[in-house]
């Protein structure tokens, strides 16, 4: 089977990246392995306590805590970002495995395919 | 292996994660292509950046054209055609876009 890194590096409400790659994320796990990578301000869609209403949009975020569900538990993040932004995987949604900054290139080396939202 | 794009501008969180990444993580087989935005990075300004990486540094010839970047690119960066874009495609296993 094939293994795909998806790779979300946008914050939740800038762009339509997130959505577009949380769709990528569940439409891929029906026919590949999939991995994810919250990068950047990616890492910010997994922020808990979310709450969009007042911008008129559907907090899409929550379909996060449903990836185990589609068989995505490999979800990560980068340790050095965690740190810059103060954030703590308690205030996080669902458990990310960080990796270092240094190890990236060869984290992404492991996949068959890499898709950037 | 990977072949790592940038189309942003070089102050922009895309740019700055990709450089960092680059600087520490990258091996001797992965090259960087610059386009659209990206090209700025190719500018001479941002000379100190680029010297970080020890890889390959190609950019979008049609880019750096453009936005009138051709007499100030920094030394060494190859400038390839759209098709030389999709060589670089394919000689490398996989594309990271930093977006």
């Amino acid at each position: 089977m094939k293994r795909i890194l998806l790779t979300q590096s946008k914050s939740p409400y800038s762009a339509i990246n997130a959505q577009e790659g949380l769709d990528a994320i569940l439409m891929g796990s029906a026919f590949a392995e999939c991995a994810v990578l919250f990068q950047g301000d990616g890492i910010y869609q997994l922020l808990k306590h979310q709450n969009p209403a007042t911008l008129g949009t559907k907090n899409f975020t929550a379909t996060f805590g449903a990836l185990a569900d589609y068989g995505v538990e490999q979800i990560y993040c980068i340790d050095e970002e965690l740190t810059e932004r103060q954030l703590a995987p308690t205030e996080l949604v669902i458990p990310v495995i960080p990796i270092t900054r240094s190890g990236l290139c060869d984290f992404i080396r492991e996949f068959d395919l890499v898709l950037d939202f | 292996m990977i072949l790592h794009t940038l189309n942003k501008a070089p102050q922009t969180p895309a740019a700055v994660g990709c450089l960092n990444a680059l600087g520490s993580s990258a091996n001797s087989q992965d090259s960087l292509l610059l386009l659209e935005d990206g090209a700025y990075l190719a500018d001479k300004a941002n000379e100190a950046l680029l010297k970080e990486l020890s890889i390959p540094v190609y950019a979008v010839e049609a880019d750096i054209e453009a936005r009138g970047l051709a007499n100030r690119i920094v030394a060494g960066i190859t400038l390839v055609t759209y098709a030389g874009f999709v060589e670089l495609v394919t000689e490398h296993k996989m594309t990271k876009s930093w977006l």
